[in-house]
């Protein structure tokens, strides 16, 4: 008996196809999940710890040590610019940074020379971390909150510069 | 002589009719990539602060994640404490001889005594950590003395609250 002759070259392949049905049910879950969980927003926090005011100080706390040679930085935020005045640079030569021509403050002008204070102050012994920030009291808090961020962090072109991290803030009350 | 009549055309119309199928590729890859964009935004932490109605966070570079603590709203019309109107914006800025304001201040010692006792009995430390939530237009001298109100009622550890922005 022959064998019967190859079909191979007759037939024709059926196109395969995937079943993408269960893919497909697994993403419309999947994608509305996660699109109620997404959270777009992200909300952060500035800490600031105050030393505690009144007589609630129990005995066991520390006095406060300041082993680092003050530098006193401050900077005031007015409605016309920022003033930079510090122990280092001297109170005649107070830094001014004027607000930029379409009347906003001039963040970028303030850390840089918050940078060239650092850098100047780098190999001293002196408190390279604490800076002093005052305000007006018309002084919109986004500005406020802006400063801070100025004063804390710089960007230069390759990194973050840390500045002066620890943010007091001088407020006459009362 | 006739032509032979051309296949290609026969070719056509030899497809069954009923069997038509829908080409979801397309839609499969447009899924896969938001699937993959959702799966990398997804925090496992979810928000832990709510802001608050009728207030704008101010914007921060500030990278320090939110915890939870007192919450402490400072909207445009109202000083909250943990959701509990307790003063007036406007009463506020109608005297500007009010320094500490007594009563968000008795409403903080009341939460302070609270959080002492539950200290005392179940040992959960009381670290004094109070958020603050205050609208992006406020001024200074209300945030300020809200800060100082804080600091003298046993809550010197504060968290403004800002939304993250990239630089």
């Amino acid at each position: 008996m022959a064998f019967k002759p190859s079909q191979r070259g007759s037939q024709e392949a059926e196109p395969m196809e995937i079943n993408i049905f269960p893919m497909m049910n697994l993403m419309v879950v999947l994608v509305p999940l996660l699109l109620s969980t997404a959270t777009f927003v992200k909300i952060g926090v500035i800490e600031l710890n105050l030393p505690q005011l009144g007589e609630s100080v129990t005995g066991t706390a520390t006095p406060p040590t300041e082993p680092q040679e003050s530098l006193d930085l401050t900077v005031a935020i007015k409605t016309d610019g920022f003033f930079i005045t510090s122990a280092f640079i001297g109170q005649e030569d107070a830094l001014v940074i004027p607000l930029l021509g379409d009347g906003s403050f001039d963040y970028d002008t303030l850390s840089e020379k918050l940078f060239e204070i650092k850098r100047g102050i780098l190999n001293t012994p002196k408190d390279t971390k604490n800076i002093i920030l005052q305000a007006q009291a018309n002084v919109e808090y986004q500005i406020f909150i802006s400063t801070m961020d100025a004063s804390r962090s710089y960007l230069t072109e390759e990194a973050i510069v840390e500045l002066f991290p620890q943010v007091s803030i001088s407020v006459d009350i009362l | 002589m006739a032509f032979i009549p051309s296949r290609i055309k026969f070719k056509k119309y030899e497809k069954v009719a009923g069997s038509v199928s829908l080409n979801l590729t397309s839609m499969m890859d447009m899924f896969t990539i938001i699937l993959v964009f959702l799966l990398k935004t997804y925090s496992t932490e979810g928000q832990l602060i709510q802001p608050s109605q009728n207030l704008t966070l101010p914007n921060s570079t500030s990278q320090t994640a939110a915890e939870v603590a007192l919450d402490l709203t400072v909207s445009k019309e109202w000083i909250m404490v943990n959701n509990r109107p307790v003063m007036q914006i406007g009463d506020i800025i109608a005297d500007p001889t009010i320094g500490i304001l007594e009563p968000v201040q008795k409403e903080l010692l009341e939460y302070a005594k609270e959080a002492k006792r539950m200290d005392l009995s179940y040992g959960i430390p009381f670290t004094g950590k109070v958020t603050i939530q205050g609208d992006k237009n406020l001024p200074f001298s209300m945030i300020s003395k809200v800060m100082a109100t804080c600091g003298e009622s046993e809550y010197p550890n504060m968290r403004l609250v800002v939304y993250q922005s990239q630089k």
